[in-house]
C-alpha cells in the first residue's frame, strides 16, 4: 500500500473515529446509539495508540507513540485529583477519607513520572534514537497552561470568592511549582533533552497557545455571528391566544391536586 | 457614565487577564536574567507557529462548531441557512490556510509542501489540545480539591 494511503487508513481514519464517536455519544439520546459512539471512540483510540506499529513510516504515528507514553501518568494524575476531590467535603458520593492519601500519592507519582520523562531515561524516544518531537510540544504546553491557569484561578478565587485566601495560596503554589519546572527545564539538561531545546520549544508553545486561543475565539465569534444573523432574520413567533375560562379552571384543578402536603414545623 | 459594578467588573477582567499573562512575563524575565541578556527565542519561528496555530485552530474550531449546529438544529426546524454560513466559515479557514502556506516559506516549518505542513499543523494542534485539556483538568481539579478539602462552611445561621 502507498505510504499516504497507509497513514490515512491506519492513523487519520482512527483519529476521525475518535471525534466521530465522541460526537455520536454526546448528540444521541438513546442508549444504543450512545454505546455505538463509545465503541467507535474506543476502537479509534486503540488504533491511534498502535499506529507506531501499523504505520511506522508515517511521521503522524508519533502522536500515537506519545499518547501511549503519556496515558499512564495522565490517568494517574486525573485519578489522584478525583480521589482528593471526592474524599473531601462533598454533599453526595463521598469517598472514604483514606482515599485522600491514595489520591495524593497518585498525584505525586504522576508528577515524578512526568519529571523522569523530561530529565531521565523515561523520555519518549521515537524509533529508538530520537526524542519524540510531539513530547517537546506536549510538555512545555502543559506546563505553561498549568502555570498561567492556576495563577488565573488563584486570583479569581480572591476577586470573586469570599474568604478564599487559603485556596488561593494553594493554587499559587501550584503555579510556582510549574514555573520552577519550566525554569529548571530551561537551565538543566536532561539525559535526552538539552536545556536549549526545551527553551526553544517552550517559547514556541507560548506562541502556539496564544495562536490557539485567538483561533478558537475567532471561530466562536463567527459561530455566534452566524446564529445571530439567522435568528434576526426569522419572524417573531406567533403569540399564543389567551387561555379560555375552561382551561383556567382545569389548570387550577391540576395545581390544587399537586400542591399541598404536610405542614412543616 | 458607567456604574460602580461595571467598573468593578472591567477591573476584575483586567486583573484576571494580567494574572494569566504574569507568569509568562516572569519566566521571560527570569530566563533573560539567567542567560545574561534577552531570552533567546526566534521571533520569526514564533510568528510562524503563531500564524499556523491561528489558522489551524480556527479551521478545526469551526468544523467542531459546524457539528455543534446539529444540536442547535434540534431546537429549530432544521434550518439550512446557519449550516451553510458555518460551512462557508470552514471553507474560508481552509482556503486561507492553503493560500497562506502556499505563498512561500513564511508559514512552512521545516516541511517541504503545503500538504505536509497542513498535516503537521493538525497533528501539532491535536497534541497542544491534549496538553491544554490535561492542564485544564489539573487546574480546575486542584481548585475543587482545595474547595472540598477545607472545613465545611456554614452558609446560613439557623434562627
Amino acid at each position: 500500500m502507498e505510504e499516504i494511503l497507509e497513514a490515512v487508513v491506519f492513523f487519520w481514519l482512527p483519529m476521525s473515529m475518535i471525534a466521530f464517536g465522541a460526537w455520536i455519544n454526546l448528540s444521541s439520546k438513546d442508549n444504543l446509539t450512545k454505546n455505538f459512539g463509545k465503541i467507535i471512540f474506543i476502537l479509534g483510540f486503540i488504533f491511534v495508540c498502535i499506529s507506531p506499529w501499523t504505520v511506522p513510516s508515517s511521521p503522524s504515528s508519533a502522536i500515537g507513540h506519545l499518547i501511549g507514553f503519556i496515558i499512564g501518568p495522565s490517568a494517574l494524575l486525573v485519578l489522584g485529583i478525583y480521589l482528593i476531590i471526592f474524599s473531601g467535603n462533598v454533599p453526595v458520593g463521598r469517598l472514604p477519607s483514606s482515599d485522600r492519601k491514595m489520591g495524593l500519592i497518585s498525584v505525586l507519582v504522576s508528577f515524578i513520572w512526568f519529571c523522569l520523562m523530561q530529565w531521565a531515561d523515561f523520555t519518549p524516544m521515537y524509533e529508538g534514537s530520537e526524542v519524540n518531537n510531539f513530547w517537546l510540544i506536549f510538555f512545555p504546553t502543559f506546563l505553561v497552561v498549568v502555570c498561567s491557569m492556576s495563577s488565573l484561578l488563584s486570583v479569581s478565587m480572591l476577586a470573586i470568592g469570599d474568604n478564599r485566601q487559603r485556596e488561593s495560596r494553594i493554587l499559587i503554589i501550584i503555579s510556582l511549582i510549574s514555573m520552577l519546572l519550566i525554569i529548571a527545564g530551561m537551565n538543566f539538561d536532561g539525559k535526552n533533552i538539552s536545556s536549549e531545546t526545551f527553551s526553544e520549544y517552550f517559547w514556541l508553545s507560548v506562541s502556539d497557545l496564544f495562536g490557539i486561543l485567538i483561533g478558537i475565539s475567532m471561530s466562536i465569534l463567527v459561530f455566534g455571528l452566524v446564529i445571530y444573523m439567522y435568528e434576526s432574520s426569522i419572524d417573531e413567533p406567533k403569540s399564543v391566544p389567551k387561555p379560555s375560562k375552561d382551561e383556567l379552571i382545569l389548570a387550577s384543578q391540576k395545581i390544587a391536586q399537586n400542591i399541598g402536603g404536610d405542614e412543616s414545623e | 457614565m458607567t456604574n460602580l459594578s461595571e467598573t468593578k467588573k472591567t477591573l476584575s477582567l483586567k486583573i484576571l487577564f494580567i494574572s494569566f499573562l504574569l507568569p509568562i512575563i516572569l519566566i521571560w524575565i527570569i530566563d533573560s536574567s539567567f542567560s545574561g541578556g534577552y531570552s533567546g527565542f526566534d521571533t520569526s519561528d514564533s510568528f510562524t507557529r503563531f500564524a499556523n496555530a491561528i489558522l489551524t485552530s480556527y479551521t478545526l474550531g469551526s468544523i467542531i462548531l459546524l457539528g455543534n449546529l446539529f444540536f442547535y438544529a434540534d431546537s429549530r426546524k432544521r434550518p439550512l441557512a446557519p449550516l451553510f454560513g458555518m460551512l462557508m466559515a470552514v471553507l474560508l479557514g481552509l482556503m486561507a490556510t492553503i493560500i497562506l502556506i502556499g505563498m512561500g516559506p513564511m508559514l512552512l516549518e521545516a516541511n517541504g509542501s503545503i500538504r505536509a505542513q497542513t498535516v503537521y499543523n493538525i497533528g501539532h494542534t491535536i497534541v497542544s489540545f491534549l496538553a491544554i485539556s490535561l492542564a485544564c483538568a489539573v487546574c480546575i481539579g486542584a481548585m475543587f480539591a482545595t474547595l472540598t478539602s477545607g472545613k465545611k462552611r456554614i452558609l446560613f445561621e439557623e434562627e
